[in-house]
């Protein structure tokens, strides 16, 4: 597969976990910088999970109201990143239990509410509607976890309540898929 | 291959860092309620403990004073220095200290307790632990001329050192081998432990070193199935590989050779042997299906297209 020959170095989700501290004493400051650090992860994945834009920035705004409502609760242990994503998988979770809207939809239905268009990079923009079209949704879930936050598959299958080898399989698999998809491109 | 994954999560990155809707202020003016810890949404989430500051530093003082006694001899005595992990089908780890003296002997699985039963090897130096482990293997019949082939897997944070053992090892195990069962192999890697492998090798009773081949292997094929892989004796587990183009010379120039002389015994159309074959349609024994077994039916939209014959087993390995 090609690439367009750019330098990797997108940061990976890295929260500073003081922040949520912070957040518990009011500080609207440190809310604002959480959110500059965590809502593009936070977005991405809600879409990932949801399919649907606007769902998602509904699940991404309830996440950090939560966060917000639960940073007092909030024990440092080093991994922000996975407390704040388990909560958006529980309100990503919930809005499936509650709506139950994808229950009928055909694939063509599905693609239809997915508007990357906001992506303006082709590259980028393939690389994702690929991830949509080719891959289950376990498979996406782990890849975009893994890609996003750099949590270890352990803490993913641990996230996801699977076992590890589910989850390196997952991966395994639906990368494989994906290169073989985003050859050529 | 890990440079193509690399460069897809990049990807990923910058659209997530490109579709983050802008900040509203609304967002902390919205009025909201503190949770109590029992909430839906805080699911899975690790919940507060309780503060123990003073009596952990208290501990934590006492203990920084043992440690400055203890320390010397520790260092040389106690320590693990490197550990040495063996697989067949039985798996063992060995740790020794910079002395080369064992230190703790685990049986990571069954057969590994059967193996190391009658076996007192703490403080007894590598070398001669190795050879009463190889004989102990022998005799309860987990080699033979069919099996002869095991994993040893060195992990050292002194990476000279670590190389330098593991040479040694092979050498002085393949010498035992070739006496003892008329042929040995002992297919050899280096190995640093991380969560992941730890809990791989955990789950499946096996070392952290079978647990990075199984994973790599996993790697090149996840359709194959991680329970069987991990199950399976090393001669079997490197049939496999090599029958499906993984190259094993990083782990053992001879076992290429050994592999390749038995497919040549294999084109004998009056051969019967049961070992996994690429080529073999028919055969039921491969391990498809990388899912763990807890795992397996979850996958309901799986089209089983993965098929070992289809596969491309794209070497891309850049």
């Amino acid at each position: 597969m090609s690439f367009r020959d750019t330098a990797f170095g997108t940061k990976r989700l890295e929260v500073d976990g003081k922040l949520i501290q912070r957040i518990a004493q009011e500080d609207a400051e440190a809310f604002r910088l959480l959110y500059e650090q965590a809502a593009g992860s936070v977005f991405a994945y809600a879409f990932s999970l949801l399919r649907n834009r606007e769902d998602a920035k509904d699940a991404m705004q309830d996440t950090f109201l939560k966060i917000r409502s639960a940073a007092h609760l909030y024990q440092d242990q080093g991994k922000p990143e996975a407390w704040i994503l388990t909560i958006t998988r529980n309100i990503c979770n919930m809005h499936f239990r509650t709506q139950n809207r994808f229950a009928d939809v055909t694939v063509d239905e599905l693609r239809s509410v997915q508007d990357l268009s906001q992506i303006r990079d082709h590259e980028l923009r393939i690389t994702l509607q690929k991830c949509f079209e080719f891959l289950d949704e376990s498979e996406r879930e782990v890849i975009i976890l893994h890609a996003l936050t750099g949590l270890k598959h352990r803490e993913i299958a641990s996230m996801m309540k699977m076992p590890l080898a589910t989850v390196l399989s997952k991966y395994a698999r639906g990368m494989k898929k994906l290169r073989q998809q985003l050859e050529g491109i | 291959m890990n440079r193509q994954n690399e460069r897809i999560e990049e990807n990923i990155r910058r659209s997530a860092a490109e579709m983050k809707p802008p900040y509203t202020e609304s967002l902390w003016e919205t009025r909201i309620e503190k949770a109590e810890g029992d909430e839906w949404y805080l699911d899975n989430t690790v919940s507060k403990k309780k503060n123990y500051r003073f009596p952990l530093m208290t501990l934590a003082a006492a203990a920084a004073v043992l440690l400055l006694c203890a320390i010397p001899y520790y260092s040389l005595f106690l320590r693990t220095y490197a550990t040495v992990y063996v697989d067949l089908n039985p798996s063992i780890s060995l740790s020794i200290n910079s002395r080369e003296r064992v230190t703790s002997v685990k049986a990571n699985n069954k057969d590994g307790e059967t193996v190391i039963q009658d076996l007192d090897l703490k403080n007894t130096d590598i070398n001669t632990a190795v050879n009463a482990l190889l004989g102990s293997l022998i005799r309860h019949g987990y080699i033979d001329e069919a099996h002869n082939m095991l994993l040893l897997s060195l992990e050292c944070e002194n990476r000279e050192y670590g190389n330098i053992l593991k040479e040694r090892l092979s050498k002085d195990m393949n010498a035992y081998l070739d006496t003892y069962v008329g042929k040995g192999i002992v297919l050899k890697q280096e190995v640093d432990s991380d969560d992941d492998l730890e809990d791989f090798a955990e789950d499946y009773g096996i070392t952290i070193g079978k647990a990075k081949l199984v994973l790599s292997a996993l790697l090149d094929h996840p359709e194959w199935n991680a329970q069987e892989l991990a199950g399976m004796p090393i001669s079997d587990l490197a049939r496999l590989l090599h029958d499906n183009g993984i190259d094993l010379k990083p782990y053992s120039e001879e076992a290429e050779e050994y592999l390749d002389s038995l497919d040549d015994h294999d084109d004998d159309p009056d051969d019967n042997d049961d070992h996994y074959d690429k080529d073999d349609k028919d055969d039921d024994d491969i391990p498809f299906e990388a899912d763990s077994p807890d795992d397996r039916d979850d996958d309901s939209d799986d089209d089983g297209r993965y098929d070992i014959d289809d596969d491309d087993y794209d070497d891309d390995n850049d």
